[in-house]
């Protein structure tokens, strides 16, 4: 256990100081949640009541930027090849390196989302609601998107292909994250429902996932 | 069964006598489904005319998803036991499903527009075909993707088989996801109740897409064995060519 | 005649519908002959060159 979390400790702290860390997802987020008003015109009204789903498809589409970083480097270098060969068990190791890399560049997303509340006009409760949900649904995030990076690892613009491998797989995580906020905002009781939704679908990647993240490493081994 | 077949020449034994019996059944079903969809079945007392589209529009859906449960089989047997029949034929089914899921999208779009009144509805049903043929595309784009064959069979498999389970929790979560919102229109899309005289057009056309698309599947199989035949000989040519070269360079 | 083109007034989503699945399914058979015909093509002239 203790050296699966130094392999977390170790992948979090990677991917905290390279390659930008979390600054690269956070102003991506930012950048497409400045944007859509722009696109979708500044009435207010409109603005508050699209916030909740825009801002969960923005907190997606950053995951999906960043996700060629998730299995790309390391399938180069080998490090991948002795991650199996470790005794540990590929799917755990895979496990703890994608929740520590997604974890240390991600968590800035949720914060985001209540200061995108506020441009948009969202009341805090519906924010607080999005916001939790959106967290609750990171972890689900970043390990479909590395199931996809690990297909799709060192292969020539891998990103394109990451994003189309995983944007079905990630179609739960968004109805639910963006649906606690949504329901929030409509003053819809289901808002709870929604957010423990998200919670389950992230134990059950967490739970899955994993095997099939290294069912992927394995394949592109061989 | 499953290993008996994994001999390509009994595979193509097999194919060549399954091929023609596959042809002459899709031709002939269609010639009847069609008869029937136009001339043998009277128009809904409802839906008019347009009940037609269903007799493309549903065995196309049909289609949609069984070809992908053969995907997901054939990547299965591949992953388990590697006959490299079964990656071969989900690299073949692949492409024929994507078609007749476009297929479903447009025939639905053009039922819905007179029936409901719109060419797209955000219902459950439509966004999940929708998320299949995303599916189907990532697939492919994968494959494609990979050069090295071995590499792109197996991650292949995976895919198309995590593709399952993400399908299964797209169907609940889309269901839920159009239930939170009640639509404003009264459209009800379990549709009317399916009479006789429409059953049987229906049926006779959904058994021969059945057959034209295990035709597809079976024809291009064999294509594939004659591809690889071709790729051996060149395989061997470069060979003899390079063995050649470096004794003549060792000569001189 | 023209009564059964018309389709009770619906002819410009019937025909539609059964032309693209026409055309489609069309498109595939055509593609897997052609696909086969490079390929036997390829593999005799291959063997031509060998033999």
């Amino acid at each position: 256990m203790s050296r699966l979390g130094a392999v977390f400790a170790r992948e979090a702290r990677l991917a905290w100081s390279g390659g930008g860390g979390p600054a690269g997802p956070a102003a991506f987020f930012l950048a497409a949640i400045t944007l859509a008003p722009l696109a979708i015109g500044p009435s207010p009204e409109l603005l508050a009541a699209a916030g909740p789903g825009l801002m969960g498809f923005a907190a997606l589409l950053s995951v999906l930027q960043s996700a060629e970083r998730l299995y790309g480097d390391d399938f180069s270098d080998g490090t991948l090849d002795l991650y199996a060969l470790s005794p540990m068990g590929l799917s755990l190791l895979c496990l703890a390196k994608t929740l520590g890399q997604g974890i240390a560049t991600l968590w800035p997303l949720p914060v985001i989302v209540l200061l995108g509340g506020l441009m948009y006009g969202v009341p805090l409760q519906p924010s607080l609601m999005l916001a939790a949900a959106l967290a609750a649904a990171i972890p689900a995030l970043v390990l479909l998107a590395g199931f996809a990076g690990a297909l799709a690892a060192g292969v020539r613009r891998s990103g394109l292909l990451i994003a189309l491998i995983a944007a079905p797989m990630m179609v739960p995580v968004l109805i639910f994250a963006a649906g606690a906020g949504r329901a929030g905002f409509e003053g819809d009781e289901r808002a709870l429902a929604n957010l423990v939704l998200t919670a389950s679908v992230s134990l059950g990647t967490i739970a899955l996932v994993p095997f099939g993240i290294a069912a992927a490493v394995r394949s592109r081994l061989g | 069964m499953l290993s008996y077949f994994s001999n390509p020449q009994r595979f193509d034994g097999l194919a060549r006598r399954v091929i023609p019996v596959l042809g002459v059944l899709t031709v002939l079903l269609l010639g009847i489904g069609i008869y029937l969809s136009f001339f043998g079945s009277p128009p809904d007392y409802q839906q008019g005319d347009t009940v037609r589209i269903m007799y493309v529009h549903v065995p196309a859906a049909y289609m949609a998803m069984a070809l992908y449960a053969a995907l997901a089989g054939a990547s299965f047997v591949f992953f388990v036991w590697r006959h490299a029949l079964a990656d071969a034929a989900a690299e073949v089914i692949a492409p024929i499903g994507a078609v007749f899921t476009v297929l479903a999208l447009f025939t639905g779009s053009l039922w819905g527009k007179p029936m409901w009144g719109t060419w797209w509805e955000w219902d459950a049903r439509m966004t999940s075909v929708l998320v299949l043929l995303l599916v189907y595309l990532g697939y492919m784009a994968l494959r494609a993707a990979l050069e090295d064959a071995q590499q792109a069979a197996r991650a292949g498999a995976v895919l198309a088989m995590a593709g399952v389970v993400n399908l299964v929790i797209v169907k609940f979560s889309v269901d839920w996801w159009s239930s939170l919102h009640q639509p404003a229109s009264v459209i009800r899309f379990d549709g009317p109740t399916i009479h006789s005289s429409q059953l049987w057009p229906l049926a006779i056309m959904a058994l021969a897409y059945t057959m034209l698309a295990a035709w597809l599947v079976f024809y291009r199989l064999r294509s594939r064995a004659v591809i690889q035949r071709a790729r051996q000989i060149e395989r061997r040519k470069l060979q003899a060519a390079r063995a050649a070269q470096s004794t003549q360079g060792s000569g001189a | 005649m023209s009564e059964f083109f018309a389709m009770g007034g619906y002819a410009a989503f019937i025909w539609p519908a059964w032309g693209l699945s026409a055309l489609a399914l069309a498109a595939l058979v055509v593609l897997a002959l052609l696909e086969r015909r490079a390929a036997t093509g390829r593999l005799r002239r291959l063997e031509n060159d060998e033999a």
